[in-house]
């Protein structure tokens, strides 16, 4: 994602990084903006579709199983929701400000909204890390593993987020060298901890033998699942929404993480802070797909 | 259109192509032309490949009971030529190819508006494509190409790995839409309004709506088709208190626009081709430009008319018979402006045009035959049989194909430079013609006697009818590899092309053949319509 790959660009744009050199099919940078803007928006039109295939699943199980997905929503704690909200609601609005921070040439306040921004989609993954494996620990699985815990899920969960961990560091060390000697530089030390972390967990689980090596309490499952035998369905619909959000947002933190290495370098002026808009764009989307899963999820029971 | 341009364009050795030869340069374009020549030759060996298992299927089909495989492996052998020919050739060929070859050259642009995104959408195809192929030395896949559940959540065969790869080709589908949208609206040439734009490129926005908004809800469903065989979610799976039904209207969301996603950028060449070799102006521009998008509105709201044996409610079968009647209107307004357009023109036997005339005659017999199944007391009987089979190849390969083949030799000699062989194309023509309504026409027949789809077996009543339509498919066969020779000999020693052979007025004739990297020379400007034969320039 370096911005030296357009058509004709000079030695100019690479020495002064403020300097940007607008793609040679477009009239000028504020056609390309005007251009990128509109591309962003079709991108999150198809989001928009994306989401509502899993909303419709969601309508439609509870239309048949409403009061299974009534006491199994009991299980979710509303209150780590509403913090998880509020996490994100705040971050939206640290991300605006980013922008126009950016819109206004002020540097130093445009990394630092993007940091705070980072920070509290981190919060966001680490309440949600143990919503999961609290749920997990009870032997609430998606569907047909609800009660029959295999360790594919904990590891998979664990993988992807060690995955995520990698391409966040990949794609922060992007834009000319990276955090290495910036401000921001401590980020890199944060993931290398969070990745340490996740690859005890994962360890842990990989010694485990045998059908149920996770320590499971599963007592309330049992219960809840000899009321309504299809109330699995709900906690498949659960980590199905829940699971495709987040991996939205950690896209965003891979981005926004892109972002805070190019704003360190000065990229972005009031001549061009497109990239800055356009993950705007995309971080306030990421926050209303939430506002519409909290209710549904978390506010039925 | 009239323009200024430097007249530097023909005999001019720079173009596209040559201007650097090294594979860093081909890898690593930013250049649409290049790019669509990529997809273009990768999405025809697909189809290649789609032949010949479509050829293994009529092998095998000459005979009731087994003839040279078993049930199981004739399950995957057309699992495999419909998600090959779906996915990997239909899809993408004339949006991604040809759109990439021929939009910026018609909107007078340098470029597409995102060409960092046009790359990686191809990388995206070509990643998708081969993971779904590797299942081919893997466990293969016999699910059919709908995937439907709860088979597809049982079957042991490699069907996550097929699923994947249709996902990230969806991506590609997704993001070259957003792209040719974008163009459209941000990169037309000065005096290029909307009154004035050719009618491709109408039909290339109504496609991309189509990908844009059709398609993510197909990655959702195969994203949650991948978790039920990895997790058992359950939604799907009636063990679990899933809906098998849900799958079918999650999956035919999409798959019915993407039916039109396939015929509009042909029905778009079509358009074009029509105008030129009748000399005419085309009959009903803005009838035209509003039938495309017509048809793609309609498009959103038929998808249940798969589904009239699902056992869904008698008020769904009719809402969705009704709704699907309509698209005939807009249809027909699309035919008979064409024909009109003919009409009184001074008609030219090119190849492209016999591709039109074969165009018309072939999908109008698949359009009407859609009709026939839209009423829903006939589909009950036809349901699953060969009729089906016949009405979508008809307007897939009689429609699709056969504007795909009149775009590719119209625009052969803008993208290569040469001119290919008349003659040679004729007799290809004629015998893809001919073997295809061999091929498919007795399948019609075969359906309403009830002999039904993806059976290896049949009654043997059915014996000569199918024998016919393997005949047929060696035909087309034949009439491909005529084609293949008379194109690839052109690209060696073909005669050269001059900028405008076809006399057309749209802007893509308008610059050298091939084009120049940049496309034109000078910035193109407009000053009339794209169909304005009259006068001198009939």
């Amino acid at each position: 994602m370096s911005s030296t790959a357009s058509h004709t660009m000079t030695d100019l744009a690479m020495t002064d990084p403020s300097l940007h050199h607008h793609a040679h099919h477009f009239r000028s940078a504020a056609h390309e903006f005007a251009a990128c803007k509109q591309g962003m928006w079709l991108f999150l039109v198809q989001e928009v579709l994306f989401f509502s295939g899993l909303f419709v699943a969601y309508v439609m199980m509870r239309g048949f199983n409403f009061e299974a997905f009534h006491d199994a929503a009991k299980f979710l704690d509303w209150r780590l929701g509403a913090i998880n909200t509020v996490i994100l609601i705040v971050s939206s609005v640290t991300m605006v400000m980013a922008v126009t921070s950016a819109q206004t040439g002020k540097k130093k306040e445009t990394v630092r909204y993007l940091i705070a921004t980072f920070f509290l989609a981190c919060g966001f993954c680490v309440v949600k890390y143990f919503e999961w494996t609290h749920k997990f620990h009870m032997g609430i699985l998606p569907g047909g593993s609800f009660l029959h815990p295999s360790l594919f899920h904990p590891k998979l969960v664990l993988s992807l987020g060690g995955l995520s961990l990698l391409l966040m560091g990949y794609y922060a060390s992007q834009a000319k060298g990276g955090l290495i000697g910036k401000k921001a530089f401590w980020i890199y030390l944060l993931m290398l901890g969070a990745f340490a972390f996740l690859v005890v967990q994962y360890l842990g689980f990989a010694s485990h033998h045998g059908a149920g090596a996770i320590e499971v309490h599963g007592e309330e499952a049992r219960e809840l699942i000899a009321r309504f035998p299809k109330a699995p369905l709900f906690f498949s619909c659960y980590f199905m929404m829940t699971g495709v959000h987040a991996l939205h947002v950690v896209g965003g933190m891979i981005v926004i993480l892109w972002l805070i290495s190019r704003a360190e370098d000065g990229e972005f002026t009031p001549a061009y802070y497109t990239p800055v808009e356009m993950v705007g764009l995309y971080w306030h989307f990421v926050d209303l797909v939430w506002i519409y899963l909290f209710p549904l999820l978390y506010l039925v029971g | 259109m009239t323009m200024s341009y430097a007249k530097a364009a023909v005999g001019t050795e720079l173009n596209y192509l040559n201007h650097d030869r090294s594979l860093k340069s081909w890898l690593f374009t930013l250049d649409h032309k290049r790019i669509g020549l990529m997809y273009l030759f990768t999405t025809l060996f697909f189809f290649l490949l789609g032949g010949i298992f479509a050829t293994l299927i009529r092998i095998e089909l000459m005979t009731p009971g087994r003839t040279i495989m078993s049930a199981d492996t004739f399950n995957q052998v057309f699992t495999y030529h419909g998600s090959i020919m779906v996915f990997m050739v239909i899809i993408p060929l004339v949006p991604a190819a040809i759109g990439n070859l021929i939009l910026p050259l018609q909107l007078g642009a340098k470029d597409v508006a995102f060409p960092r995104l046009n790359l990686a959408s191809y990388y995206i195809f070509l990643l998708g494509a081969l993971i779904a192929a590797s299942t081919l030395f893997l466990n293969g896949v016999d699910t059919g190409w709908t995937f439907y559940a709860p088979y597809s959540i049982r079957t042991s065969t490699s069907t996550i790995l097929v699923v994947l790869g249709a996902f990230i080709m969806g991506f590609s589908s997704i993001l070259t839409g957003l792209n040719f949208i974008v163009s459209i609206h941000k990169l037309r040439a000065k005096g290029l309004t909307w009154g004035r734009l050719p009618l491709f490129l109408w039909a290339i926005y109504a496609t991309s709506i189509l990908q844009v908004v059709a398609t993510p809800v197909l990655a959702i469903t195969l994203f949650l088709l991948m978790f039920e065989r990895l997790t058992g979610i359950g939604i799907f799976d009636p063990v679990i208190g899933g809906d098998p039904v849900l799958f079918q209207h999650f999956f035919w969301f999409y798959s019915h626009p993407a039916v039109y996603i396939m015929i509009l950028p042909s029905m778009g060449i079509i358009s074009e081709v029509i105008p030129v070799f009748s000399r005419k102006p085309i009959f009903g521009y803005k009838a035209m430009a509003a039938a495309t998008f017509g048809i793609a509105l309609v498009a959103f709201v038929v998808w249940a008319h798969h589904m009239y044996t699902s056992g869904q409610s008698e008020l769904a079968n009719f809402v969705f018979s009704l709704l699907t009647m309509f698209v005939a209107v807009p249809t027909g307004v699309k035919v008979f402006s064409w024909i009109a357009t003919m009409y009184k023109g001074s008609i030219r036997f090119n190849a492209p045009m016999l591709y039109a005339f074969s165009f018309l005659f072939v999908f109008t017999i698949g359009g009407l035959t859609g009709v026939m199944l839209a009423a829903i007391a006939a589909d009950i009987h036809l349901h699953d049989t060969y009729f089906v089979v016949a009405h979508f190849h008809y307007v897939m390969v009689g429609g699709t194909l056969n504007g795909m083949l009149a775009g590719l030799h119209y625009w052969f000699p803008k993208v290569f430079g040469r001119m290919y062989d008349e003659r040679k194309a004729f007799i290809s023509w004629l015998l893809i013609f001919l073997g295809f309504n061999v091929t498919f026409f007795p399948q019609f027949i075969l359906g309403t006697q009830g002999m039904p789809r993806r059976y290896y077996d049949y009654l043997p009543q059915f014996t000569f009818l199918n024998q016919v339509s393997s005949v047929g498919s060696w035909i087309i066969a034949l009439g491909f590899a005529v084609a293949a020779y008379n194109l690839l000999s052109a690209l060696r020693s073909g005669p050269k092309a001059p900028a405008n052979p076809w006399r057309g007025l749209t802007l893509e004739w308008q610059t050298a053949s091939p084009p120049p990297h940049e496309n034109f020379l000078v910035d193109p400007i407009v000053t009339e319509g794209p169909y304005e034969y009259r006068g001198d320039k009939v």
